[in-house]
Parts: C-alpha cells; sequence; structure tokens
C-alpha cells in the first residue's frame, strides 16, 4: 500500500525538462557576467594605478631621506668621536710635556 | 574543450535536475526557470571551488533549495501586501473536481505541504535521495527528515482516501 503511494509519488514528482534553450541562455548571461565583472575590475585598476604610484614614489622618497639621515647621523657621531680623541691626545701630550719638563728642570737643579 | 563548452554541458547535464526541483516545489515555470537560471549563474561563479562532480550535485541541490524556499517567502509577502490572506485560497485546498489525474492531484497535495516537508518530499521522490543524504543537503537532523516522511507520507495517503479518487 505504502510502496504503491511512494511509487505514485515518484511518478507525479519525475523530473521535467526547462523550456527550449535555457542552457545556452544560461551559458550567454554567464559568459555576459563574466565580461562585465572583468571591465568592471579593469577601470578600477586604471583608476588606482596613479594612486598606487604616487604611494610607491612616497614609500621610496621617505626610505631613502630616513636612509641618508642615519648615515649622516652616524658620520657626524664619528667626526665629534674623532674630534674628541685628537682632544683626549692634546691634552695627555701636554700633560706628559709638563711633567717631562719637571723632571729636566729637577735633574738640571740636582746637578747645580 | 573550452571553458564556455565545459560549463554548457555541466548545465545541460543538470539542468533538469535543478529546474525540476524548483518547479515541484513553487509550482510555477516561469518562477521555477527564473531559480534554476539564478543557481546556475551562481555555480559559474562558485565552480573553481567545487572539486567534484558529487560536489556539484550536492551544491546544485543545496542552492536550489535554499533558493526556492527564499522565493517562495518572497512571493507570500508579495501576495499578502496586495492579497490579504482572508481572500486568499486555503494551501492545502483540495483538488478540483474535474482534476482526476491521480498525479495532478499528488502534485497538488504535495505543493500544499509546508516549505520543509515538501522539500524533503522532493528529494526524496524526485532525487531518489537517502534521509541521511536529504538531512546533510538540507542542514536538518535526520530525525527531522524522518518524520517529516512518515507525517507527509500519512497526511497525503489519509487526503487521496478522502477524496476517493483512488483506492489506498
Amino acid at each position: 500500500m505504502n510502496e504503491n503511494l511512494e511509487d505514485q509519488i515518484r511518478g507525479a514528482l519525475r523530473r521535467q525538462d526547462p523550456p527550449e534553450g535555457f542552457a545556452e541562455r544560461i551559458v550567454h548571461q554567464a559568459e555576459s557576467a563574466r565580461a562585465e565583472r572583468r571591465e568592471a575590475l579593469q577601470p578600477g585598476l586604471r583608476r588606482l594605478w596613479p594612486a598606487a604610484t604616487l604611494a610607491a614614489t612616497s614609500v621610496l622618497v621617505l626610505s631613502v631621506s630616513i636612509e641618508y639621515r642615519a648615515v649622516r647621523q652616524e658620520r657626524i657621531q664619528e667626526e665629534r668621536a674623532g674630534r674628541q680623541a685628537i682632544q683626549a691626545l692634546r691634552i695627555a701630550s701636554e700633560k706628559l710635556n709638563t711633567a717631562r719638563n719637571k723632571i729636566l728642570n729637577n735633574n738640571v737643579l740636582n746637578k747645580e | 574543450m573550452s571553458e564556455a563548452d565545459a560549463f554548457a554541458a555541466l548545465v545541460r547535464q543538470h539542468q533538469s535536475m535543478v529546474f525540476s526541483m524548483a518547479y515541484a516545489f513553487l509550482r510555477d515555470r516561469s518562477i521555477a526557470e527564473e531559480v534554476a537560471q539564478d543557481v546556475f549563474l551562481e555555480l559559474h561563479r562558485t565552480l573553481p571551488v567545487l572539486d567534484s562532480p558529487a560536489h556539484i550535485v550536492n551544491w546544485l541541490r543545496r542552492a536550489t533549495a535554499h533558493r526556492s524556499i527564499d522565493r517562495q517567502r518572497r512571493r507570500r509577502t508579495w501576495l499578502r501586501f496586495f492579497w490579504p490572506m482572508e481572500q486568499a485560497p486555503e494551501p492545502a485546498a483540495p483538488a478540483a473536481q474535474g482534476d482526476i489525474l491521480l498525479s495532478g492531484a499528488l502534485r497538488q497535495l504535495i505543493a500544499s505541504l509546508p516549505d520543509k516537508p515538501r522539500l524533503v518530499m522532493i528529494l526524496r521522490y524526485q532525487e531518489d535521495m537517502e534521509a541521511a543524504e536529504i538531512a546533510d543537503v538540507l542542514n536538518m537532523p535526520l530525525g527531522t527528515v524522518k518524520s517529516h516522511l512518515q507525517r507527509s507520507l500519512k497526511l497525503l495517503r489519509d487526503k487521496l482516501s478522502r477524496y476517493g479518487e483512488i483506492s489506498i
């Protein structure tokens, strides 16, 4: 009884074909939609191009200037360190000269 | 075979399944055609992520089920706006006197079922799917699918007996 009803339902719900030309219409629409998406994407890229170029140039200029500042800062510090070293050597040399002169003077006085 | 040819072959292979599911659910050929069209256009966009023929069939059944339910809800809202509920015909109205064809009566009775049980019946008897497969496609517990099937069959049997159009 139940099987009979189930078979009858299967018969009532058997598959039907869509109207003629359905597949062709779908393929045509899908291809049109894909072309539209591609066209919509291309002007977007064209609009983005100058902004992207500007951004890349800005990043480049910024990084070059940061690098230049770092190198310059390093050179200034090196020069300062060099000057300080020379100053230190000069002071040490003066002290040594003073000490040497004192020793020499003492020796002369001792001899006299 | 070009990409367009491959897609055309895919549409031809599955068009009767998608169209029939939508038609059995919505009982309107032009709306069913629109639903089937939307499903295949969405398939065209989704195709790159579907990796096997079985996956494609499963995806098509699921997409058709969900789009048919959405379409039915929108249609109901539209009908309620222009056609108040008290004037609308009873969805479970018996078959017309002249409708002596059993298939026609059965289709009408199935169309009068609520959305989910109707989809369960369509997937079971049109697509010959097992209850577990239906549960997977409709994201529904297996027990619910089974109870929808039992209740719907009982309802159809009772109504057909009552009409006296056939003896079951």
